[in-house]
């Protein structure tokens, strides 16, 4: 069998995989809940390792090669810092007052648990407008990602990559919802983690071991062996703190921790999350060791792509291949439930006031569905350049706005209504003027971002006045 | 040549994750020793 028909058989019977998973979910989403949450029914395996493929996209396998193959060994941490601040930490300090805060709140959603849990009705409007503005971009560059996976993998013509992968996947959410998004994502992980090891392993084997990778990258350039190495600190642990402590404002990320089936389950879930993400290091490691195998590439995008063609065998190369794919596919869905519950419940449900039927909820929630993930399509055929930088925009700016707000939101009594505004106004509008601005002394918006929204949220919170005892207390559970 | 020649900084990843993984288990047991064994309820 040729190459490329193994490739093709692979990636359709894991297409076909997804479809079926699609739609046993459709016929267990029968309310909006069950749309926009699972029912609050899943449980640790399922929660974990789609928050981990949720977590990873295409962007992060391609993209962090490049980082590698351009910095070399100091990427490691990245990965590294992946693991312990955006998958053991959050789950650690997040899930478990999140689920149980949100029960008490009755809400389901992260603009809705702002607006309880600070009685801070724009908040609502506010949060679920940056999700669907910013989600999208970020849909987009997932989509770019994961079209350029087909080019140069496949040689499948970018847009076909995207319209084909695009349109499975906005039919599975629109019709199984949040369930059908857990489960494929459960189910991508494992794809994604095989692909990412197969590949590592052959990688260490045409370099001749790890110390021979150092080695001949010392040979090279000693800045690629060393930290902060050749990138320097400024860019390395902005970075590194964008896509870790980022996701702890992440909507899509902390929405697992609203639909586990109970605080129990976190306990498991935040070891196999962990366990699951230590995949993050494998990219930036390939992409270091192409720097040996392939050290003239034209871009530093083509290194883990050129390195899967070259070392693998074209059964292990497919595998890979629909890693890739899996690691687009689940996050784009991810985001897809989010922006259509933001929409929905939030904005047109919450902020605008307009009640609906259950059945007419769920109806528009598929509706919106469809739409967002097809505007993100429409526009990902023609995209703006720079996959990651675009993908750190997005996140940074959503980040920006909601992570204070919901970490103080579970762990400080004392922030306030107007705390929580003044955090998320703050962290938004510093984050885009400082983008805007060129990121000036070369420090990704994020970091202003979130240094402005704290300094916001502490000062307005102690100037204004408390929240009502009763209100706390029962977000706490400790009234008498 | 031995694999010690690697600059530490190549093996600072591997321990981070190292130490998450046994931060996690860790605190799945405080977790669960606190609750005594089970926490229920959705």
């Amino acid at each position: 069998m040729s190459t490329s028909a193994i490739h093709i058989l692979v990636l359709a019977v894991y297409m076909l995989a997804l479809l079926v998973v699609g739609i046993v979910a459709t016929r267990r989403t029968r309310t909006a809940d069950d749309y926009h949450l699972g029912g609050r029914s899943v449980g640790s395996w399922v929660t974990a390792l789609s928050y981990v493929a949720a977590y990873f996209s295409s962007v992060v396998i391609i993209g962090g090669g490049g980082f590698g193959y351009r910095y070399g060994m100091a990427t490691l941490w990245i990965g590294g810092i992946n693991v312990l601040v955006g998958c053991t930490l959050a789950w650690i300090v997040l899930g478990r007052r999140i689920r149980r805060f949100t029960e008490r709140l009755g809400t389901m959603t992260v603009p809705g648990f702002l607006a309880e849990r600070f009685r801070a009705p724009e908040a609502r409007v506010l949060v679920s407008i940056v999700i669907a503005l910013f989600l999208v971009i970020y849909n987009v560059s997932i989509l770019k990602g994961m079209g350029n996976a087909f080019e140069v993998l496949m040689g499948i013509p970018y847009v076909a990559g995207v319209l084909l992968s695009g349109a499975i996947i906005i039919l599975y959410v629109a019709l199984g919802g949040y369930l059908a998004v857990v489960w494929t994502g459960f189910f991508q992980a494992w794809i994604i983690g095989v692909g990412l090891v197969l590949l590592t392993v052959a990688a260490l084997k045409a370099v001749g071991g790890l110390t021979a990778a150092n080695v001949a990258l010392a040979q090279i350039d000693r800045g690629l062996v060393g930290t902060p190495g050749v990138w320097g600190w400024a860019g390395l642990v902005s970075y590194a703190m964008i896509v870790s402590f980022g996701v702890w404002g992440m909507p899509q990320m902390v929405v697992r921790f609203y639909s586990v089936k109970s605080v129990s389950v976190l306990r498991a879930g935040t070891v196999l999350a962990t366990i699951g993400g230590s995949m993050a290091v494998l990219p930036y490691l390939d992409g270091a060791i192409a720097r040996v195998l392939y050290p003239g590439l034209p871009t530093p995008d083509h290194a883990v792509p050129v390195l899967a063609k070259a070392v693998l065998s074209p059964w292990g190369s497919a595998v890979f291949l629909a890693g890739v794919i899996a690691a687009g596919m689940s996050t784009f869905a991810a985001v897809l439930i989010i922006t259509s519950t933001a929409v929905v419940r939030d904005f047109v449900g919450g902020g605008l006031g307009r009640k609906l039927s259950n059945r007419a909820e769920l109806r528009w929630s598929r509706i919106v569905s469809v739409v967002v993930g097809l505007v993100s399509l429409g526009v990902a055929l023609k995209p703006p350049d720079l996959v990651l930088v675009l993908t750190a925009f997005s996140w940074a700016v959503i980040a920006s706005t909601c992570l204070w707000p919901m970490l103080f939101g579970l762990y400080w009594k004392r922030a306030t209504r107007w705390g929580a505004v003044a955090s998320m106004v703050g962290g938004l509008s510093t984050a885009l003027v400082w983008i805007a601005l060129g990121s000036p002394f070369g420090l990704h918006g994020f970091i202003p971002g979130l240094a402005a929204g704290l300094v916001a949220l502490v000062i307005v919170s102690l100037l204004t006045k408390r929240l009502p005892e009763d209100h706390l207390d029962r977000i706490w559970g400790t009234q008498r | 040549m031995g694999p010690w020649s690697t600059p530490w900084e190549t093996f600072v990843a591997w321990i981070v994750i190292g130490g998450s993984v046994v931060l996690a288990l860790v605190w799945a047991v405080a977790v669960r020793a606190e609750h005594g064994g089970g926490e229920v309820k959705r």
